[in-house]
């Protein structure tokens, strides 16, 4: 499909400047790759949109900095800042639009940070359960980091109430995913949560799942 | 209003951010195109744009044609990107009336 490889486009163009080991696939195109590289065997992603989004490892790697804005300039990408936040939006004209979130530490109070990979990433509480619980997946030869299925589902459930118009369609991938995941591992995850974190899983498990 | 509806409507809030970031590339590049007429065994090239409704031309050199001729092509494909983003938007504001 068209948006496939126009996807593979941007990560060939990180791949190819050291970029791709300093971020970590997430959000909707993250189940695609569940899919494709057949980490939940018998999930199908059926539910794509056209924003990509990807976290910054670490603002300050890599140490020698890389301008990911020009590089996808000269490949063709637009390049937009938001006027709200600053944050940086590469646009493949094709209709694709790639974001970048970084995990919110402590008392931190900006909503956005700039990174040693030359973009504005939008920075957001609870990703850190992303971040630690990843697992690199091979795409066309390339190596690329994706949350591990529970902690993608664990953090959907955390952020759900937050996420207004698209609470529900976050409720279906949600419940897509689950019942593919490692119960084990979920619950080993569910543990290192805050007791607001698990209360919050808790309930919503109670409320919209079925219990194993 | 359903998932599907959600979707459709991000996505179609998505397309038309794209448009507009397309146009405002589009401001800046070049209109017309690169012409090359071979004189006595030399290629020279020129610029042919409209201008009133009539057809004008330029002399360019042969480094800035094959510059000019880049930014040529890329306006050809934001306007073709375009095309296709308005079709989309429409088809969308069909399922979402």
């Amino acid at each position: 499909m068209a948006q496939e490889t126009e996807f593979l486009k941007f990560i060939k163009l990180l791949d190819n400047n050291g970029c791709l080991s300093h971020v970590i696939l997430v959000g909707s195109w993250a189940e695609f790759l569940y899919d494709k590289a057949n980490l939940l065997p018998k999930f199908v992603s059926n539910l794509r949109t056209l924003d990509v989004d990807f976290m910054v490892k670490n603002i300050h790697k890599p140490k020698e900095k890389i301008d990911i804005v020009k590089l996808a300039r000269d490949d063709g990408f637009l390049v937009e800042k938001d006027r709200l936040f600053g944050t940086t939006k590469i646009i493949n004209p094709e209709g694709l639009e790639i974001e970048f979130i970084i995990a919110k530490r402590g008392a931190g109070s900006e909503a956005s940070v700039k990174t040693n990979l030359g973009v504005t990433a939008q920075s957001l509480r609870h990703l850190d359960i992303l971040s630690k619980y990843t697992k690199i997946v091979e795409f066309f030869n390339m190596d690329i980091e994706v949350p591990l299925p529970e902690a993608f589902v664990i953090h959907k459930i955390i952020i759900n109430n937050e996420r207004k118009d698209k609470k529900e369609k976050d409720k279906i991938s949600i419940n897509g995913i689950y019942q593919h995941i490692d119960k084990t591992k979920f619950n080993e995850i569910y543990e290192t949560l805050t007791l607001k974190e698990q209360k919050i899983v808790t309930e919503y498990v109670d409320k919209n799942m079925e219990i194993d | 209003m359903s998932v599907l509806m959600n979707v459709l409507k991000e996505e179609y809030e998505r397309s038309k951010r794209i448009v507009k970031s397309i146009d405002k590339e589009l401001s800046i590049l070049p209109i017309g195109y690169i012409s090359k007429k071979q004189i006595g065994g030399h290629i020279y090239y020129y610029i042919q744009f409209k201008e009133n409704g009539k057809i004008k031309s330029k002399y360019i050199n042969e480094k800035d044609a094959l510059e000019y001729n880049k930014k040529v092509l890329r306006r050809r494909k934001l306007l073709k990107n375009r095309k296709e983003l308005l079709m989309d938007q429409k088809r969308i504001e069909r399922v979402l009336r």
